[in-house]
C-alpha cells in the first residue's frame, strides 16, 4: 500500500482551515503504531456512506473511536450527527495540505 | 498558487483525486437535473466541433499542424470534462436527492442512473457522437423522473443551443 494518498477538497465545514479545491495528502499509516490525538486532522470514510470521504478534525478519541468535528461548526455534518468514527474507517492524517 | 498545490493540481487532470468532504449536508434541497443536461450537451457540441475540425493534410506547414493541435485539444479537454460533469451533477442527484419511495415509484431509476455513467465514460473516452447523444438521452430521462417526483410537468423541446437537441424542460407556472 502506498503511503501518501491524495484528497481533493470539497464544501466548506473545515474553512478557515481547508477551502473547496485545495488538496490534502493524507499518511494512511500515521495511525498503526498509535492512535490519533486530538486535534489533528484526518481523512475519515463516512459511517453512514461508507463510500465516502469526510476530512475532519478529531475532537476526542475513546475505545469507540474518533469524534471528529469540522472547524467550522455551523454546516458541518460530523460526530455529532454519526457518532465517534471507528478505527477502521480512519484513513489517515492529514500530512499536508496544499492551497491554490 | 503554491508549487505542491500546482503539482496536484496537474496530477488531479492526469487521474481525479478523491473527494475528501467538509460537507454541509445541510441538506440544502437544492437540486435540478438540468447541469447533467446542460453538460451533456457541452459533450455532443465538442464531438461536433471536432468532427468539423480539418485534418491537417500531409506536408502541412507546422503552423497548420499546431493550430490544429491545439484546437483537438481544447475540444477533447472540454468534452472530457463535461461528461465528468454529467456523472458528477448525476450521483449528486441519485445519492443526495431521490430517496426510496421515489425508486420504488419509479423502478427503472437505478438502472437509468447505472446507464448514465456508463455511457458518460464512453463519451469521455471516445470521440462519439452516439455516446454523447445516448448521454443527453439519459440525462434527459433522469430529468423527467426528476420532475416527475415534484410533480411538475415537463416539456421536450429542442434546445436553444447550436447543438439543438430535444430536451426536457420542467413546465414551470
Amino acid at each position: 500500500m502506498f503511503p501518501i494518498a491524495r484528497f481533493r477538497v470539497d464544501d466548506r465545514s473545515m474553512e478557515p482551515t481547508l477551502a473547496p479545491g485545495d488538496f490534502v495528502l493524507v499518511n494512511r499509516l500515521s495511525y498503526r503504531r498509535h492512535a490519533p490525538s486530538r486535534g489533528d486532522l484526518v481523512v475519515v470514510r463516512d459511517p453512514q456512506a461508507p463510500l465516502r470521504y469526510l476530512v475532519k478534525r478529531v475532537a476526542d478519541v475513546s475505545v469507540s473511536g474518533a469524534f471528529v468535528v469540522g472547524d467550522n461548526q455551523t454546516p458541518s455534518r460530523d460526530s455529532r450527527t454519526f457518532g465517534p468514527v471507528p478505527k477502521e474507517f480512519i484513513v489517515g492524517r492529514v500530512w499536508r495540505t496544499a492551497k491554490p | 498558487m503554491s508549487a505542491l498545490h500546482r503539482i496536484l493540481q496537474w496530477m488531479d487532470r492526469l487521474s481525479p483525486a478523491p473527494v475528501a468532504h467538509a460537507h454541509c449536508d445541510i441538506p440544502c434541497g437544492i437540486y435540478d437535473p438540468h447541469h447533467a443536461q446542460l453538460a451533456a450537451h457541452t459533450v455532443i457540441r465538442m464531438n461536433l466541433l471536432i468532427n468539423d475540425l480539418k485534418k491537417p493534410a500531409s506536408g502541412s506547414k507546422p503552423e497548420e499542424i499546431q493550430e490544429y493541435a491545439n484546437k483537438l485539444a481544447r475540444y477533447v479537454a472540454t468534452k472530457e470534462q463535461h461528461a465528468e460533469i454529467a456523472k458528477s451533477e448525476i450521483r449528486i442527484l441519485w445519492g443526495d436527492y431521490f430517496k426510496p419511495e421515489h425508486a420504488q415509484a419509479h423502478p427503472q431509476l437505478h438502472e437509468t442512473v447505472f446507464k448514465a455513467m456508463k455511457t458518460a465514460s464512453k463519451a469521455r473516452q471516445e470521440i462519439n457522437l452516439q455516446a454523447a447523444e445516448d448521454l443527453l438521452k439519459v440525462t434527459n430521462d433522469i430529468a423527467e423522473i426528476f420532475w416527475k417526483t415534484k410533480n411538475i410537468p415537463t416539456v421536450r423541446a429542442k434546445a436553444p443551443y447550436p447543438t439543438e437537441r430535444e430536451t426536457v424542460y420542467p413546465k414551470l407556472a
